[in-house]
């Protein structure tokens, strides 16, 4: 970023203001053109220009792709930057999609030893898993409920309103007409037997569960954000090459590039 | 979205997603609601460009055509520019639009662009339905673009966009945690098919991103993606006087991976570079289907421009207008 303020700095101002068009056409040659058809490279430059036709015009599509990497083929040192901001932030981003699988597997784990654990026999662990749908509705309700009131026979669903089943229930009848209809709307929503939670009598896990669904949620923040910023770091390094490669260059007597541009006014 | 938690942080989801979406997205023939996220990167701001149904992904101009096609800017002149929109049913109390574009020469256009949409006070419940606050959902835009000709006749540019969700807040408020945000890239280029620049085509591709985030990371919301293409020609009639101008265009919009197309028509008549009447259709475009019109008034540096959208987006309280505000050196 210093460099391209830099670059900026750099930046002449002189010429004069012709009358503008105000719509799309015509499209007569003004002192805006951006064009940089009928300038050789010669003609910008005042001294030779230090990298081929061919490394110039692959530059933008290298830093695209790799950033700094078009700065390092034109020659230009801070190709450094680009490099350090994309490692840096890779690196960062592994940690953050780490801490966000982390914090997942922590909540899962949570839940089918404290929540899970009463509605099984077996092994905690090898209660089956569920998309994040299941574990919201196990952060907004304490207790699922049952799935049926009848050990055998047909189905009798959930009636206490404060659990997830029961909710369920409600909103089936108050929006079907029949109760075949609201029964099959339960049958469909309502949570099975196997996937029965309660959090009951485990208050201080309930909130640690819920406290690390947030850290996976922050998690997941942070690396949007390393993505953004790496996202970021191609274009400015794609736009920063291109532009050196049609900005004038050239060598200064000391050996070192120099890099300018005028802007008319 | 999925369902939320009660009270400010519902509103919030509500009024800056979904009745967005409502707005907008749905407006599209197609899209079902709240399928997209982010979907005030979609509503419409520049009076010159609405004036004509927005068709204006080839021949756009200045600072307001940067949220159709990136490449615009890639020839023209310094501009500042200002736009304040009244977006449809009053669900968007202010939207403002400030830009600069700045060409180097032989190099590319450089703009910035900041956007401010306020959705108005609102009120914050809790889980009784009590009223315990009041806030104020804002987004925020900040886009950059880049744009370069390459030769006489192509123009390509990129934009790299931000955008934000936050909310002022009295009271008591149920807010995410986080301000949701997220980035996107806009692509587009424009070819001209006659050396006399008299037929021109774009193409552009909106809102390329990352899903947003207002809550829970699984519940991300796509980003409303949109792939334009548009002609537009500039007739030179012997019948008409030497000081008129006119010009056409024809979009088609594309809502990616969902929805069907929706189609842009509009045209402008324009007398010595001064003034100008806009007018124009849309079939299944951003904001529904109805026509448009706008007039333009222009000095040698300083341009308004005036718009009006007849359409049947959103519940189809009042008619969005728009103001835009260019001071070209």
């Amino acid at each position: 970023m210093r460099y391209c303020v830099s670059l900026a700095a750099v930046v002449a101002i002189g010429g004069s203001l012709h009358a503008q068009s105000v719509g799309l056409l015509p499209r007569g040659t003004s002192w805006y053109d951006t064009a940089a058809t009928g300038v050789t490279r010669a003609s910008r430059s005042p001294s030779p220009w230090r990298v081929s036709e061919r490394v110039a015009n692959y530059a933008p599509i290298a830093s695209a792709l790799i950033p700094g990497s078009g700065q390092l083929m034109l020659g230009n040192d801070r190709f450094i930057g680009y490099i350090a901001v994309e490692a840096l932030s890779w690196w960062k981003y592994s940690k953050d999609v780490s801490e966000q699988r982390s914090q997942e597997a922590s909540y899962k784990s949570l839940a089918r030893r404290q929540a899970r654990s009463h509605f099984t026999d077996a092994s905690p662990d090898l209660l089956p898993d569920a998309d994040w749908a299941y574990y919201e509705k196990m952060r907004d309700y304490k207790e699922s409920g049952s799935f049926s009131l009848s050990a055998t026979g047909p189905v009798i669903p959930e009636t206490d309103v404060t659990t997830y089943n029961g909710s369920r229930w409600q909103l089936a009848q108050s929006t079907f007409s029949t109760r075949e209809a609201a029964l099959q709307k339960y049958l469909e929503d309502a949570v099975r037997p196997e996937f029965a939670w309660s959090w009951k009598s485990a208050q201080f896990q309930y909130d640690i569960f819920k406290q690390t669904t947030n850290k996976r949620n922050d998690a997941y923040r942070a690396g949007f954000t390393d993505l953004m910023i790496i996202g970021a770091n191609h274009i400015l390094s794609m736009v920063d090459a291109f532009s050196t490669v049609r900005l004038r260059a050239g060598v200064k007597a000391n050996g070192e590039t120099a890099i300018g541009a005028r802007v008319t006014w | 979205m999925r369902r939320r938690h009660s009270s400010a942080r519902r509103a919030l989801i509500g009024a800056a997603l979904v009745i967005a979406t409502r707005r907008a997205a749905s407006a599209q023939s197609g899209i079902p609601n709240g399928l997209e996220g982010g979907t005030e990167l979609l509503l419409p701001t520049g009076a010159r460009g609405l004036g004509a149904a927005q068709a204006i992904v080839a021949s756009g101009f200045g600072a307001e055509a940067i949220f159709r096609n990136p490449a615009l800017i890639a020839h023209g002149p310094r501009e500042v520019a200002f736009n304040i929109a009244q977006q449809t049913g009053g669900l968007v109390v202010a939207d403002a639009t400030g830009s600069v574009v700045w060409p180097v020469p032989r190099v590319g256009s450089f703009a910035l662009t900041i956007r401010v949409l306020n959705e108005g006070e609102q009120p914050s419940v809790d889980d009784q339905q009590q009223v315990v606050g009041s806030f104020v959902p804002l987004a925020f835009i900040v886009a950059g673009t880049f744009a370069a000709q390459f030769g006489s006749r192509l123009e390509a540019g990129l934009t790299l966009k931000f955008l934000q969700l936050t909310s002022w807040c009295t009271g008591s408020c149920d807010l995410p945690p986080s301000p949701p945000r997220t980035a996107a890239i806009d692509l587009g280029v424009r070819y001209f098919l006659t050396k006399d620049s008299l037929i021109a085509i774009g193409a552009s591709g909106l809102n390329l991103g990352l899903p947003l985030q207002v809550n829970d990371s699984p519940q991300a919301d796509p980003l409303p993606k949109r792939a334009l293409i548009g002609v537009a020609v500039s007739p030179k009639f012997p019948q008409l006087p030497k000081e008129a101008r006119i010009h056409a265009e024809v979009d088609m919009i594309k809502a990616l991976s969902i929805g069907g197309p929706g189609f842009l028509f509009g045209g402008e008549l324009g007398w010595t570079n001064q003034y100008s009447a806009r007018a124009g259709y849309q079939l299944n475009g951003p904001i529904g289907s109805g026509p448009t019109f706008g007039v333009g008034f222009a000095t040698a540096k300083l341009h308004v421009d005036f718009a009006q959208i007849l359409t049947d987006a959103g519940a189809g309280e009042g008619k969005p207008t728009f103001l835009s505000l260019r001071y070209v050196f």
